[in-house]
């Protein structure tokens, strides 16, 4: 049986602490304990939460999910299990345990200890009822206790701390109150989760050590020295929310001093036990018991540190030495033996909590030093003291907010104290720290949390800054001949960085640019120039007539002087894109001429890709544009392609490629490992992280494979999902899809294969549709309706078609309900002929000549609507083999009162349009196109007939050709012709004469 | 013959020759290596479709074809040994490779050079089908060879491949025609198998009622045919499908329930089993049960190369659904990363 563990760490004084039996672990950051708390409690929990069987699959996966960190979704799957036929019964029983122990999991991510702590109280009800049945259960309410308590006591040292930090007055004594209340509460709590852990542990007494059972006691054991820890900790805890030296506080100091002696004597071989001796020697110091102090300080400190987390409790050690040497008027030696192990500290733990108490401490020890000196050495004392702060304002630790206190006092004590400076150093130095108090400040602020903390932290960062304006300014005119020139040039150019950051910007580029050109050859110089490209560019976009002459100048100096360097790349680039941003292209095109030469090729991309974006919609610039975008792009390396610019550049290509039907160039170029726009679609890299690149690229890619005959659903779903992931505002919303819609039917004239693809678009246009207007409605019924003549599967044509007829009916009767809906009558009769057509396509053939007459009968006899309702008549005679309905295509059909067809047939529509053929190439390819058809009908009415009926329509057939060819011996063009010659062809197969189709005529 | 030409095992023997080199001279016989383990030697005199037959010392020896997982020709080429090692592992563009290096003489065996067109072309039609090659080449290719080598062991693993080229080119019609010729091997798993694969056709075609009645033919066929038993696993799977599709989820999951119970927790089928759950759901508009079925798949059931990267490519979708986009990305990256060659990989982009 498993049991539900959670990890033996909690936090103690700001540090959290685990136990273990080889040692003792400190995180030196509340956030990063949490963090790891989480992660172990996550596997923990993942690892021991008990199995109705090991092997079980619903076990394993609730583990797995745990473990992955998908918590979250461990309740929904204990939902459905619960009656799924793929779980096991053994796992449905133990649903009830599974979901509480999930949601135990899920209280104890919750950051905020107050919140924690009541997820968890309510919780331990329901444990508690489930704990007396299952033993599963049992354990996990004892882990429910446990954090409870821990939680509360979270809550409880947070309350003191905030409590004792306020300005003394009513308000403060009702906090205090409180907090001791929570105090005592926590400790309660405590007191109940050592009892049930320890009634737990004795229940396991006797287990084997490497059992499954033996882990847990083991673990139960180290967390009962927790407990005890904590509790005892707390009495400290609640000593100091008394006035410091009342009998109260002096009691419950006595009372914890006593209580982590006795517990370091248990545990003085776990780390639990060194800080148990670590606190009593705190309550010791601030009893005034100073040798007690000193010995159990000195326990610490003397013993050897081999491992990382007995470093950490010594450093700890020190910190409370460094204390008690100065409350014993001993500062002096406070910066012996504490400093030496603070400077001998690893890179990696002076970033831990335990060095920021360190420095706390021994900062406030430089400072009473300090006092005790005049001049440079005093200077030096507190320049030091208030370095320490600084660093230790920005750890998170107990004495965090202390020191972000003092820092602040030591500052504005240092600032007020401030005489003149006699000299450049001074003045130099005087600046130098007032920038470096300025980022401290910067970073105080962001940490900030108490209310007013940030306001009162940002009027101390004005006031650093003016000083340090003041300083650099007194350095610039103290420097002479003497003053070393990096230095000078160091002053200057931070004098222009506090223009920069003030907004003082054609000072700024005023100063940088002096410090650029006059101390190049410093350090400052590089960094001055990167400075006073900026300013420049951002004066020059703010005031764009304002002469770009000082920016190009510039660039042309930092070229000349730092070639082939980072800053010189940025300049030009700085240009050109300024030459950009204005459309300027020729004078871009100028600058791109002077920059050097190995920058050039990557400018030049950008310049190309701006061109064509002016040029592509322009037929009479696009070819020369698209060709220098070629070249661009060939001519830049591989760094410059796998940029942004290089990958826009192939999307750019990759279209244009499309354009001209070449699917294969473009999906090469979207799919391209380093700079394919549709491979960062995929990564998510920029520029695709841009939902309007990511969807044309998406389109483009849509294309290619459309045009290839493959598979776009995975790329519409991208489509899709990008849409719904970004701001309808940004990428246009659904109406992307039109757009996609739009290109993909014009694909379809390439290649007929691309409806596939246009007909999976055109049914995610609903919403678009919905909204549509008439325009936009008839457009997608009429892309439907394409898509249905086009599509090779017939299901999915009937489909297409299907919609499309519904599309054109849905608009025809919205037209006729709301006047004004379709923009003219004429729009209304061309959404009826395409109805008709829909419904021909279809094979409903009766509707479709209904549709047909009544157009013609009310409204005027358009060729087009004539030719759609013979072309129906002729369909409809071929599938019903309906003689009478094929001649109807060629003489005509449904007689008006005037005895007249309303529909007119083939032979009608071939003398109408030929009268007009001379002039209208169109109607010159009707007229052809109804004769074939005449001899079509004829054809098909001979092969329903047989004998001299059959003989005969088929002779007419082919003299009706033949008539036509004597007249117009070229059959109205090359494709036209073939379709004769191959018509007839068929008429003498059928007629049993010899096939030659038009030649025999010819000759 | 081995049937799943592409069975991810390494012959103890075929490793034994390429470390011992010029071992297959030294013997100078043909081997035929069996499915259920060993060999058998000799010299293979005649070969159909069904069978294989070898003179050995003792006699003469026929061997059915559905017994045989490959067979050694005496003297061939040692880049055609390792392409079948290659194909076996899924090293489909390594096995073209070292069958590109192939030079057969004018006066070489026959089925020497059958023996390297079936496996050339059947490269190419799984690099095809995985996404990587042009179907329609591929497919031109395999049919070359099963019209020129109606009676090569091969010819119903190139018939199987065809159909399912036909399949990937959504020519569902014409790929049952070609299930319809598999299904007139005298092999009872080859049968069944046909019908499988005729149902996944009218799935993949929108077809589930059709599919069903293939299904259940092949499960009816094949509870009679121990051989065949994998096979109805499949038809569970895919009538499974069918039924989700046609608005009976909670059929589909007892089916796949009745699936699961016969299955030791190890079992590869395990990740088809909870993929087809995964599909069940998505057909049935459940993303978050969906979600959860691939991810069985994901954590417990993740050996199975094929399974593994259509589980990861369904959650690449999925977890974006479930308002996750950081684990989407995660899988996709996961997916593109281990299974790049899968068309699953390709299909995403």
């Amino acid at each position: 049986m498993g049991c539900l563990a959670h990890p033996s760490d909690q936090t103690v004084a700001g540090h959290a602490v685990r136990v273990q039996n080889t040692g003792v672990t400190f995180f030196s950051h509340a956030s990063a304990a949490r963090r790891s708390r989480q992660a172990l409690h996550a596997a923990l929990l993942a690892a021991a939460i008990s199995a109705p069987s090991l092997g079980d699959t619903a076990t394993r996966f609730v583990e797995r999910l745990r473990q992955e960190g998908h918590g979250d979704l461990v309740l929904d799957y204990l939902d459905r299990a619960a009656e799924s036929p793929l779980v096991s019964e053994a796992f449905k029983r133990s649903i009830p345990y599974q979901r509480l122990a999930t949601l135990y999991g899920e209280a104890n991510e919750v950051r905020d200890a107050v919140a924690r702590s009541q997820a968890l109280g309510a919780l331990a009800p329901e444990i508690r009822g489930l704990a007396k049945s299952n033993a599963d259960a049992a354990r996990l309410l004892t882990d429910v206790l446990d954090r409870i308590a821990t939680a509360a006591a979270d809550v409880g040292r947070r309350s003191a701390v905030e409590a004792t930090r306020m300005p003394d007055g009513e308000e403060q004594k009702r906090s205090l109150k409180i907090a001791r209340r929570k105090l005592d509460s926590a400790r309660e709590r405590l007191a109940t989760a050592e009892e049930r852990i320890a009634a737990e542990r004795g229940e396991l007494k006797g287990v084997i050590p490497e059992s499954k059972e033996g882990r847990r006691r083991e673990d139960l054991g180290a967390r009962l020295a927790l407990v005890r820890l904590l509790r005892a900790r707390l009495l400290h805890e609640m000593a100091e929310t008394h006035p410091q030296g009342s009998a109260s506080w002096k009691r419950l100091n006595t009372d914890a001093a006593k209580q982590l002696g006795e517990l370091y004597t248990k545990y003085s071989t776990w780390g639990v036990g060194l800080y148990a001796h670590l606190y009593e020697g705190r309550c010791y110091r601030l009893l005034g018991e100073n040798q007690l102090a000193v010995a159990a300080l000195e326990d610490l400190t003397a013993q050897p540190a081999p491992t990382p987390e007995l470093r950490r409790i010594v450093t700890l050690a020190q910190a409370e030495r460094a204390a008690l040497l100065l409350g014993t008027n001993k500062a002096d030696e406070a910066l012996e033996k504490p400093v030496a192990w603070l400077e001998d500290l690893t890179p990696g733990e002076r970033d831990g909590a335990e060095a920021a108490t360190l420095r706390y401490h021994v900062a406030r020890a430089s400072l009473k030093v300090a006092e005790s000196e005049t001049g440079a050495k005093q200077r030096k004392l507190r320049r030091q003291a208030r370095e320490w702060l600084g660093e230790s304002a920005r750890v998170s630790s107990e004495v965090q907010a202390d020191a972000r206190d003092q820092w602040a006092a030591v500052t504005a004590s240092m600032g007020l104290e401030a005489k003149p400076p006699e000299n450049f150093e001074e003045a130099f130095q005087a600046g130098a720290e007032a920038i470096q108090a300025m980022l401290a400040l910067d970073l105080a602020i962001e940490q900030a949390s108490a209310a007013g903390e940030a306001d009162r932290l940002s009027a101390q960062r004005r006031e650093t800054r003016s000083a340090a304006y003041q300083a650099l300014s007194a350095a610039v005119q103290l420097a002479d001949k003497r003053t070393p020139a990096q230095d000078a040039a160091r002053a200057r150019y931070q004098l222009a960085w506090l223009d920069w950051e003030a907004g003082e910007i054609a000072k700024a580029a005023e100063r940088a640019e002096y410090v650029a050109r006059r101390d190049a050859e410093t350090p400052s110089g590089e960094e001055a120039a990167r400075l006073a490209l900026a300013a420049l560019e951002r004066l020059q976009r703010d005031d764009p007539q304002g002469g770009s002459g000082a920016l190009r100048d510039f660039v042309t100096f930092v070229n000349e002087q730092w070639p082939s360097s980072q800053v010189a790349a940025s300049a030009s680039a700085v240009l050109v894109s300024e030459a950009l941003r204005s459309g300027d292209l020729a004078s871009a095109q100028r600058v791109l001429q002077a920059v050097p030469e190995d920058q050039r090729p990557a400018l030049a991309l950008r310049l190309a890709v701006a061109r064509w974006e002016k040029a592509k919609a322009d037929a009479s610039q696009r070819g020369e544009s698209l060709k220098g975008l070629q070249e661009a792009f060939d001519a830049a390396d591989a760094d410059a392609r796998a940029k942004a610019i290089g990958v826009t550049a192939a999307l750019y290509l990759a279209e244009a490629a499309l354009d001209r039907g070449d699917p294969r160039r473009a999906a090469t170029l979207l799919n391209d490992p380093d700079y394919g726009p549709a491979t960062r679609v995929g990564t998510e890299e920029a520029p695709a992280d841009n939902p309007v690149f990511a969807l044309a690229a998406l389109k483009a890619q849509t294309r290619a494979l459309a045009l290839v005959d493959s598979d776009v659903g995975a790329t519409l779903d991208r489509f899709e999902q990008t849409l719904a992931d970004a701001p309808a505002a940004k990428t246009g919303g659904q109406r992307a899809w039109l757009g996609l819609a739009v290109a993909l039917l014009s694909d379809t004239e390439k290649k007929p294969a691309a409806a596939s693809a246009l007909a999976q678009t055109l049914e995610r246009l609903g919403a678009v549709e919905a909204a549509g207007d008439w325009n936009t409605r008839l457009w997608i019924a009429q892309a439907r309706l394409r898509c249905g003549e086009l599509l090779g599967d017939a299901d999915a044509a009937q489909s297409s078609v299907t919609a499309g007829r519904e599309a054109f009916a849905g608009l025809i009767a919205q037209a006729e309900r709301q006047l004004g809906f379709a923009p003219s009558k004429t729009s209304i009769l061309a959404a009826r002929l395409r109805l008709a057509q829909c419904e021909r396509q279809l094979g409903e053939y009766d509707a479709a000549t209904e549709t047909l007459t009544q157009m013609l009968s009310n409204g005027p006899a358009l060729l087009e609507v004539q030719q759609t309702a013979a072309q129906t008549l002729q369909d409809w005679g071929v599938a019903t083999d309906s003689v009478e309905r094929l001649e109807e295509a060629i003489a005509g059909a449904k007689p008006a009162s005037d005895g007249k067809n309303v529909l007119w047939g083939w032979s009608k529509i071939a003398a109408i349009a030929g009268r007009y053929a001379g002039t209208d190439p169109k109607r010159r390819d009707l007229f052809f196109l109804a004769w074939r058809n005449v001899a079509a009908s004829r054809y098909q009415a001979a092969l329903l007939d047989a004998g001299a009926g059959r003989q005969e329509q088929l002779r007419k057939a082919a003299s009706t050709i033949r008539a036509v060819q004597r007249q117009n011996p070229e059959l109205g063009g090359a494709d036209s012709r073939q379709a004769f010659d191959a018509l007839l062809r068929e008429i003498q197969s059928a007629a049993g004469d010899r096939v030659t189709g038009l030649a025999k005529g010819n000759a | 013959m081995n049937h799943g030409a592409d069975r991810v095992m390494i012959p103890w023997l075929l490793v034994a020759l390429l470390l011992g080199g010029s071992a297959s001279t030294a013997v100078a016989i043909d081997r035929v290596r069996l499915l259920a383990g060993g060999s058998e030697t000799g010299d293979v005199t005649r070969m159909t479709k069904s069978s294989v037959t070898l003179e050995q010392a003792a006699g003469r020896k026929e061997i059915s074809s559905i017994d045989i997982d490959s067979i050694l020709f005496e003297e061939e080429p040692s880049q055609l040994t390792q392409a079948r090692i290659n194909i076996a592992n899924g090293g489909y563009a390594t096995a073209l490779e070292k069958l590109g290096e192939v030079r057969l003489g004018r006066n070489e065996r026959e089925l020497l050079k059958q023996e390297v067109a079936f496996y050339t072309a059947y490269a190419k039609a799984k690099i095809a089908l995985a996404g990587g090659g042009e179907v329609g080449k591929a497919y031109q290719e395999l049919k070359a060879f099963a019209g020129s080598a109606s009676e090569s062991v091969h010819y119903y693993p190139a018939v199987e491949t065809l159909g399912d080229l036909l399949v990937a080119a959504k020519r569902y019609e014409q790929a049952n025609k070609m299930y319809a010729v598999l299904a007139k091997a005298p092999f009872d798993s080859l049968k069944v198998r046909a019908l499988v694969r005729s149902g996944d056709a009218l799935k993949a075609s929108g077809k589930p009622a059709e599919a069903l009645r293939r299904y259940d033919a092949a499960i009816a066929r094949g509870t009679k045919a121990e051989a065949a038993k994998d096979e109805v696993t499949k038809a569970l799977l895919g009538k499974a499908e069918c039924l989700a599709a046609s608005e009976q989820l909670d059929a589909a999951i007892v089916l796949l329930a009745q699936v699961t119970s016969g299955l030791e927790e190890d079992d590869p089928t395990n990740a088809a089993v909870y993929n087809a759950l995964g599909r069940c759901h998505e057909a049935a508009g459940q993303p978050k049960d969906a979600l959860l079925a691939y991810l069985h798949t994901d954590l417990l059931f993740d050996r199975d190369v094929e399974s593994h990267a259509e589980a990861l490519s369904r959650l690449a979708i999925l977890w974006r659904t479930a308002g996750k986009p950081e684990a989407a990305k995660e899988a996709r990256s996961r997916l593109r990363r281990n299974y790049a060659e899968t068309r699953w990989a390709r299909d995403a982009g």
